[in-house]
């Protein structure tokens, strides 16, 4: 059962580039009564299985953007190893009734958003990076990659850094104080903010949180709460649905995995919040 | 094909084989150890302090051992990809983008540090 519980998980994370922590904690918690604090490491744990699993496939298709993905991770490391060392400190009730009521906007957004601007093959992002010796910080961060589903090739120059480094530094935080991977506000924020097209803002985001969760799952770690049986058992699930997730992701379309990732927001937003009202946090 | 795709496209297969032979070893381990402990008598949940004593323990055959040892691979499967990046980075002079990938394994450094350190 848990097995399959990671696995599902798996299958999820590698869809929508979240780690499934979303998921996972719920199901183990109210499916398996892990008490929470176990439950938060292994999903940690986890995020760190997916993230590896389909990241090592996407960046060998170009899909994830590395330079911007490591840009983006000096600020959610740092988010992370500090949510790690408060996570003990600070009321999860409040913390995820402000976790929600910041998901609620973003679905709508993310339900009602239209595919961002990407620009032709050999335009000048593209080639500003190649031959100008001091490029801007944007070009050194442009993309591009293959979508097999629009059956073409897709370039994009990133907007907005600024934006998305703070969003990525609370996406960080809250990885280490709930044991998610951040997904939820790393894809969206790369979307929505900087401008980066849905597959390729997923992709990145699974390449970006195996690191994010890596920052805290060594102080969970250490303190003994990532229980190896449990864990082992849940990851070994995550990382078979993540490879079947991975093969699903080349056939869906962007606009459909926008549309279930709004879905998804919702959902956890709602749940959040009965857990904040209830006073469960 | 431009030669920072050529490179970009290099450093993609360097962290694909990193990645692909943390998750293969450490799922491996964990495989191995589990199948192990079946068959063994439970060992009490501790932190993992002396980290010779657990190696020592994993290579003699106890599962619960090398399931932990499984665990601090994939732990440790992130860290190996931020340093064959800021490696490859620093290869090809890319100055700046490998500034920032010694700054995330800085950073994982610490995290290492305080949590087991």
């Amino acid at each position: 059962m848990l097995i399959a519980a990671g696995a599902g998980t798996g299958v999820l994370g590698a869809l929508l580039g979240t780690g499934g922590g979303v998921f996972l904690i719920p199901i183990l918690v109210l499916g398996f009564d892990v008490p929470m604090h176990y439950a938060v490491a292994t999903s940690i744990v986890s995020v760190i299985a997916t993230s590896s699993a389909v990241a090592s496939a996407n960046v060998e298709h170009g899909v994830a953007n590395m330079p911007l993905g490591m840009t983006l991770e000096i600020a959610t490391s740092l988010g992370a190893i500090a949510g790690g060392l408060t996570a003990a400190y600070i009321s999860p009730a409040a913390l995820e009734g402000l976790f929600a009521a910041t998901l609620l906007p973003m679905a709508m957004m993310m339900w009602r958003r239209r595919p961002p601007r990407s620009t032709a093959l050999d335009t000048a992002p593209a080639a500003e990076s190649s031959n100008s010796k001091w490029p801007s910080v944007a070009s050194r961060l442009s993309g591009r990659y293959h979508d097999p589903a629009r059956r073409t090739d897709v370039v994009y120059q990133p907007r907005r850094l600024w934006a998305g480094m703070l969003i990525a530094l609370v996406a960080g935080n809250l990885s280490g104080l709930l044991g998610i991977g951040g997904g939820v506000f790393k894809v969206p924020a790369l979307h929505l903010v900087c401008n980066v097209p849905m597959k390729a803002a997923a992709a990145t985001s699974n390449f970006m949180i195996g690191v994010t969760a890596t920052a805290s799952a060594f102080l969970y770690f250490g303190r003994g709460e990532v229980r190896p049986a449990l864990t082992a058992s849940v990851v070994l699930g995550v990382l078979a649905g993540s490879a079947a997730g991975y093969s699903l992701n080349r056939y869906v379309g962007g606009a459909f995995l926008r549309r279930l990732f709004a879905v998804l927001l919702l959902g956890v937003a709602v749940q959040m919040l009965v857990r904040t009202f209830a006073g469960e946090g | 094909m431009p030669h920072d795709e050529l490179l970009e496209a290099r450093l993609g297969r360097a962290v694909h084989r990193c990645l692909l032979s943390g998750v293969l070893a450490s799922a491996t381990l964990m495989l191995l150890g589990l199948f192990l402990a079946l068959g063994q008598q439970p060992v009490e949940q501790e932190p993992v302090t002396d980290w010779p004593r657990l190696f020592a323990r994993a290579l003699a055959g106890e599962g619960r051992a090398l399931v932990d040892v499984g665990l601090i691979v994939l732990m440790f499967t992130p860290v190996v990809r931020v340093i064959v990046l800021a490696v490859g980075w620093l290869a090809a002079r890319q100055w700046w983008l490998a500034a920032v990938s010694l700054t995330v394994a800085a950073l994982l450094g610490v995290s290492v540090a305080i949590g087991v350190g």
